[in-house]
């Protein structure tokens, strides 16, 4: 089930960045580089996002020993997710777009 | 010094976490924190990230929404309890108002009226809270301390935003007479919150200590002060309460008079002040869940927790 989630500036752009490449898994850092934002203002809405059912985290599967680091937390939008931050991303777009101003006359 | 504070930070920002994410975003930082300060000269960097989190607030990592999210929470854990907690009160004293103005709309006949008057108002208390009493009694119907604590503050928010309306929607105070009887309401909601709560506590105890009756003994009786002394504080702490024309018995008598209070406001009574004639059934009602809701925790029933074992009555209210 998706839960209702508020949206705020900081939230459409963690939408806006997972969204850029829906297919690709992100772990935080790059999110944090995507989107300007502190890790403490990150990981609260990834977290939200997950228990609203937007976004979706999985583990890497590496050997850490092998890879010579722990393996990270990737996170994607689920399909609910994807849809439904198209149509927020969508409708904010609208509200802020310029009104459209017709070319006239000089005269 | 820079990678201690870093670890530091970190420690700090698990430990703020709710303890259901801990395990999984220590693991997750520690992964992140690896990443950024492999990068040369990041130091700075990976304690920016710890520090950041360590400050994050414990409500962040909840949905923004939390009233919405706290109700949705309520009703999916059991619609019928949390139902009844919130609409005790209300109902109730909505019943009795509804009882006081039809009684003022008949012709009166002396004090057989109003004995007659009072008579029925107190059959109508006495039959409002005594299913409301018996479904606090099962354990399936107690709900959390949401619920609860919602109960009482929506209605106490009814209660003063009525108060807030009262004037604007035409029914004539002054804005002297407006505040002061904001204030007087303020003052009767204060004292009555603390003697429920002390009674509360008090009655817990004997609870736990196996002591119904007299339990129950403190539980009416702190009821009935509470609501006496949410009626006469305010008249004590501000003498123009009196100057408005109040016009309250002495208090031992103010409880079994409390259907006549209505009628013994004179004219010149601000109409913001009439608020008070209604609280008396709204505070008892009130009292009744908050009370009941103590009763269970001390018994050592996990509120908001079906009990296990439930009689045919309340399993048919549960379906």
């Amino acid at each position: 089930m998706v839960a209702e989630l508020r949206m705020t500036v900081p939230v459409l752009r963690v939408l806006a960045a997972l969204l850029d490449e829906p297919d690709t898994a992100r772990y935080g850092v790059e999110l944090m580089e995507a989107t300007g934002l502190a890790s403490g203002s990150l990981y609260p809405i990834l977290n939200r996002l997950r228990t609203a059912g937007w976004a979706e985290a999985e583990w890497e599967d590496v050997d850490p020993a092998a890879a010579g680091r722990p393996s990270r937390r990737y996170y994607r939008l689920t399909p609910d997710g994807v849809r439904r931050a198209s149509k927020e991303l969508a409708t904010l777009h609208r509200q802020t777009a310029a009104p459209s101003t017709k070319a006239r006359p000089a005269w | 010094m820079v990678r201690w504070l870093t670890l530091l930070s970190l420690r700090i920002a698990v430990r703020r976490l709710p303890s259901a994410l801990r395990t999984e975003m220590r693991a997750e930082w520690s992964a992140e924190l690896h990443a950024i300060t492999a990068r040369p000269g990041s130091a700075a960097r990976g304690l920016a990230f710890a520090a950041s989190l360590a400050a994050t607030r414990p409500g962040a990592w909840q949905s923004p929404s939390t009233i919405g999210a706290q109700m949705s929470t309520m009703l999916k854990s059991g619609w019928k309890p949390t139902v009844l907690w919130l609409l005790a009160g209300p109902v109730l004293a909505t019943a009795v108002f509804a009882l006081l103005t039809a009684a003022r709309a008949l012709p009166s006949d002396g004090e057989q009226f109003t004995g007659l008057v009072q008579v029925a108002l107190l059959a109508a208390i006495v039959g409002g809270l005594v299913p409301v009493g018996r479904a606090a009694a099962r354990p399936g119907m107690v709900p959390g301390r949401a619920p609860v604590v919602w109960a009482v503050v929506l209605v106490a928010a009814g209660a003063i935003a009525a108060d807030l309306v009262w004037p604007v929607v035409g029914l004539g105070d002054t804005p002297v007479a407006y505040a002061h009887g904001l204030v007087t309401l303020l003052v009767a909601l204060a004292f009555w919150a603390a003697v429920v709560l002390a009674t509360e506590r008090w009655m817990g105890a004997l609870v736990r200590r196996g002591r119904p009756v007299l339990a129950t003994l403190v539980a009416v009786v702190g009821t009935m002060v509470a609501v006496n002394l949410a009626l006469v504080a305010p008249a004590w702490l501000i003498p123009s309460v009196e100057a408005w024309g109040y016009n309250y018995p002495p208090m031992e008598r103010t409880f079994f008079e409390l259907p006549l209070l209505d009628a013994t406001f004179e004219q010149n009574v601000p109409q913001a002040h009439l608020i008070l004639a209604m609280s008396p059934y709204l505070l008892v009602a009130l009292a009744v869940p908050v009370l009941a809701y103590r009763w269970r925790i001390a018994q050592g029933v996990p509120a908001g927790v079906p009990g296990p074992a439930l009689d045919g009555a309340t399993a048919q209210l549960q379906t």
